[in-house]
């Protein structure tokens, strides 16, 4: 059995050996590394002309039109090209790069004559954006850009002028940095890249984005929610302040409170943003009225 | 406010208010409050309300085809207005909402409608199987998005700030304080929907606890607390092969 399994795959090596043998004879043109570059380039002007209609459809032929210029040299060809990525497109833009690679490799095979049809390369796009801004979404969106906007907008709380710079340093440094191996990691591994969508390596990037956040997040609720009480005890010498004892209790009960209160109407009570967004208005104006709440230092 | 200050600033918003600015950060108002502050003079207050706007909108973001309130210009005419007001938070506290929403609905019904024109533009020409108007007209949509910057804010930062401080001078004391007081809250709502989207379990509170309690007792510096979070998470989603193999 497993002796039958090892001559199997022998077999199986020897014709891969032999198929790309023949694919290094077959491919007549090739995207350059310079291509790719533009393209990666490109996707940074992605969300420029999203609309409801196709959402970011004109994005995405825009970002291929260098790859479309240098494999079709022909009219018809080129109007193929660009009307199949006319087609519906939707994705976040951190992770719709690894798309975009794998679509370059895609229509680098079909300008070498391989049998891939429109219809397949949208069939991969759209098979791919799903499960990409999920990925992306959550990890761009709702980790990376939390966490380093909640860590400069702490920093800016006494006017550092190092907060801005921080912020853009990484956010524009992590940001191209991505695109940029997104698109050759999508280009490389071309349909490959559909066995990664449930992969482990993405499941435990996941899981671990959600621990650093709700980290994150304790230590933002501490450093950037701000509510002290106003209310005082008895008069003269023994008057004690109630922000007092709450912090002998513990630091910040406060705006642990305020947060445990909003999260409660959001996630069990089922309140949209906008009524919070009231109810927050209306507590802190209530409060200033009775002196209850203060900004504190 | 000169006219040249209030025309640098609606210039930035049309500039850093284009959806691809958000993936880059430029949109974000800790990045305002630094380009308002040099342009009005006063980068210290600039990025103390910068701060305070984007604490306010970390939490919110767009999910999928949504169109979420509009920070970049909450950011804006909240920074703007508030130093040349001189009321600081408070104004731009106030601000900062409305014109979130105000942003919101120039996206809604301005941005995105309109950008069907280059789109059905583009599939004529692809039809011919030209590129280079593809090109023209994918980058001409950059026009709309500097509209829906440009106009709100140079009509606010020229128009707004005596409106401000007529406002603001009249109405009582306690309401101004209010707005201060609200924008010492409003980050709580952000950071529940964050949290909302993570999904709440034993563990996340756990992971949550740690996380208030290394900042609210030991006062640590909260990238410290993120490079513990990273070790943290790190360890939690990895295992030790060394220490399986022992067994």
């Amino acid at each position: 059995m497993s002796l039958k399994h090892k001559e199997d795959t022998k077999d199986i090596v020897k014709n891969e050996d032999v198929n790309s043998e023949l694919e290094n004879q077959d491919i007549k043109v090739k995207v350059t590394k310079k291509t790719l570059n533009s393209v990666s380039r490109r996707i940074l002007l992605f969300e420029n002309s999203v609309n409801f209609e196709r959402m970011q459809s004109l994005a995405y032929t825009y970002t291929m039109i260098p790859v479309i210029k240098q494999l079709y040299k022909k009219k018809e060809d080129r109007k193929q090209a660009l009307q199949r990525h006319l087609e519906f497109f939707n994705s976040n833009v951190s992770t719709a790069s690894l798309i975009t690679g794998v679509s370059v490799a895609m229509e680098e095979q079909k300008a070498n004559g391989k049998p891939i049809t429109d219809e397949s390369i949208n069939a991969v796009k759209s098979g791919l954006m799903g499960p990409a801004s999920g990925i992306g979404d959550a990890l761009f969106w709702g980790t990376f850009v939390p966490i380093v906007g909640g860590i400069a907008a702490s920093m800016g709380q006494d006017g550092s002028i190092f907060a801005p710079i921080f912020h853009q340093v990484v956010r524009v440094g992590v940001y191209i940095a991505m695109i940029f191996m997104f698109v050759r990691f999508g280009y490389g591994q071309g349909m490959n890249l559909f066995q990664y969508a449930g992969h482990g390596a993405v499941k435990k990037i996941t899981v671990g984005a959600k621990i650093l956040a709700a980290i994150v997040i304790g230590g933002l609720v501490a450093s950037l929610v701000h509510a002290q009480t106003g209310i005082t005890f008895g008069s003269g010498e023994s008057e004690t302040t109630l922000q007092g004892v709450f912090d002998q209790i513990l630091p910040n009960l406060l705006p642990l409170s305020i947060f445990g209160l909003l999260f409660y109407l959001l996630n069990k009570r089922k309140w949209s943003p906008i009524l919070l967004i009231l109810f927050v208005f209306l507590l802190g104006l209530g409060a200033s009225y009775f002196n209850i709440l203060t900004i504190g230092e | 406010m000169t006219l040249l200050q209030a025309l640098l600033i609606a210039s930035w918003a049309g500039i850093s208010g284009n959806y691809f600015m958000d993936y880059l950060g430029f949109a974000r108002p800790i990045v305002s409050g630094l380009v308002i502050g040099i342009i009005l003079g006063d980068v210290t207050t600039g990025i103390i309300l910068g701060a305070t706007i984007e604490a306010i909108f970390l939490g919110i973001f767009t999910v999928g085809a949504a169109i979420a309130p509009d920070h970049n210009l909450a950011g804006i005419i909240g920074i703007s207005l508030g130093i040349a007001s001189g009321f600081g938070v408070e104004t731009a506290v106030a601000l900062a909402v409305p014109a979130a929403l105000l942003g919101q609905f120039l996206m809604v019904s301005i941005v995105y409608p309109l950008n069907l024109i280059p789109l059905h533009l583009s599939d004529k020409y692809a039809a011919q199987g030209r590129t280079r108007p593809i090109e023209i007209a994918f980058l001409s949509s950059g026009v709309l998005w500097f509209i829906k910057g440009f106009v709100p804010t140079i009509i606010a930062t020229y128009f707004g700030v005596k409106a401000v401080e007529l406002v603001f001078n009249a109405v009582p004391e306690w309401v101004i304080g209010g707005f201060n007081v609200v924008g010492g809250l409003l980050p709580a709502l952000g950071f529940a929907m964050l949290l909302n989207v993570i999904g709440i379990n034993g563990r996340v509170i756990a992971f949550f606890a740690l996380g208030f309690v290394l900042i609210s007792y030991l006062q640590l510096d909260i990238i410290a607390l993120a490079i513990i979070g990273v070790v943290i998470a790190f360890v939690s989603v990895t295992r030790n092969r060394e220490l399986e193999g022992a067994q």
